[in-house]
């Protein structure tokens, strides 16, 4: 064994010695939650039509919620399903979440942005499927 | 229309009467629901209980402000107008609160007058009363027993004979005598304050019976309940 890999041996033996059981913890959560919030955004993503489509009808009406509703659902359905794989392939590196409302269905008036940026058009009222309580 | 047509037609509003939902009376329930809030002390806790849910939506939103949850609806007048209504609500309360704390101890109140009475008169030289009132006495002496925060203050003179020191003693017994009368009929002791003032001005050596008398001089407490709240 080289004095170079003796040394690394070393260095990352001292480094898991500091870190604390708590902050293993906190990474394995934070780990297994980007996952998670990773493979539901994948495989619902596409619940972002309906959601757009309810929420700006309920705003509007119902020729805005089936017209503007479904195209803004169509863009927020690939955007939710792109940052899924994003969170997923990024999961072992923690970070501050990617998409918020972290799934779909959460907070259901809430009008989804990512990377804290949103899209223009949005409703400004609570939908019938969530009152903000 | 055919006879054959009445049978199926009287069956069919037969069965739509039979179905029928039958409406229950609910003014007794809701007397009773009513009864529950009435009076100072129910409109006390209806009102809190609307502070409380208001309270409870603004500070939901509170959360949500906090976390940027629901950025797209702007929630902020909503739960301004909350806590506002809130407060008024609770104000309400408070008012309510103090006229059920008036109604159920009001008795307590003291709504008579002053009582100013000279009860004792003295002989030259004398600290024991040759005539007292001891009606007066026993009346002031029971209010005070009855109103423990109330109090009364004793005072005493005497005429110009004799020296002024003298004179001064003399008035400070006659005052006490009336002291002991009026804790032997109940008041308090703490609720007494002698005044002792000694010879009255008047022409040296001069016995003067209006000079040599024992007075009683009641005052009552300006109670009110929450003086800081206003009622209207």
């Amino acid at each position: 064994m080289s004095k170079n890999q003796i040394l690394a041996a070393c260095v990352l033996t001292c480094t898991l010695m500091m870190t604390s059981t708590v902050q293993a913890e906190s990474y394995l959560t934070g780990f297994t939650n980007k996952i998670s919030q990773g493979i539901a955004n994948i495989a619902f993503g596409f619940i972002e039509i309906p959601k757009n489509i309810i929420n700006i009808t309920n705003d509007q009406n119902i020729f805005v919620g089936m017209t503007w509703g479904a195209v803004r659902g169509v863009v927020h359905g690939v955007s939710r399903t792109l940052v899924g794989g994003a969170e997923f392939l990024t999961s072992p590196i923690p970070t501050s979440e990617f998409a918020s409302p972290a799934y779909v269905w959460d907070r259901f008036s809430e009008d989804s942005r990512y990377f804290d940026l949103y899209y223009p058009g949005y409703w400004t009222n609570y939908g019938p499927l969530d009152d903000g309580k | 229309m055919k006879k054959y047509h009445y049978l199926p037609l009287a069956t069919l509003i037969l069965f739509l009467t039979a179905c029928a939902t039958p409406r229950i009376d609910t003014e007794d329930l809701k007397a009773e629901i009513k009864s529950a809030r009435s009076g100072h002390y129910g409109q006390a806790i209806l009102h809190q209980e609307l502070s409380e849910e208001d309270l409870e939506v603004a500070n939901t939103i509170l959360g949500h402000l906090e976390k940027n949850h629901y950025w797209n609806i702007n929630e902020k007048q909503k739960a301004l107008d909350a806590a506002k209504s809130a407060a008024r609500h609770r104000l309400e309360s408070e008012k309510e609160m103090c006229l059920w704390l008036t109604e159920v101890h009001s008795q307590n109140h003291h709504k008579g007058e002053a009582i100013h009475d000279t009860v004792a008169y003295f002989k030259t030289g004398s600290s024991v009363p040759f005539k007292t009132k001891d009606e007066s006495i026993s009346k002031v002496a029971s209010w005070l027993k009855a109103h423990p925060d109330a109090t009364a203050t004793v005072t005493a003179s005497t005429d110009t004979v004799g020296k002024p020191a003298y004179n001064q003693d003399l008035s400070e017994k006659r005052a006490n005598a009336l002291v002991q009368r009026l804790v032997a009929n109940g008041a308090r002791p703490n609720q007494l304050t002698v005044k002792a003032i000694g010879e009255v001005a008047g022409i040296d050596n001069t016995p003067h019976q209006e000079s040599r008398v024992a007075i009683v001089i009641t005052s009552h407490p300006n109670y009110i309940d929450c003086p800081n709240v206003k009622l209207k």
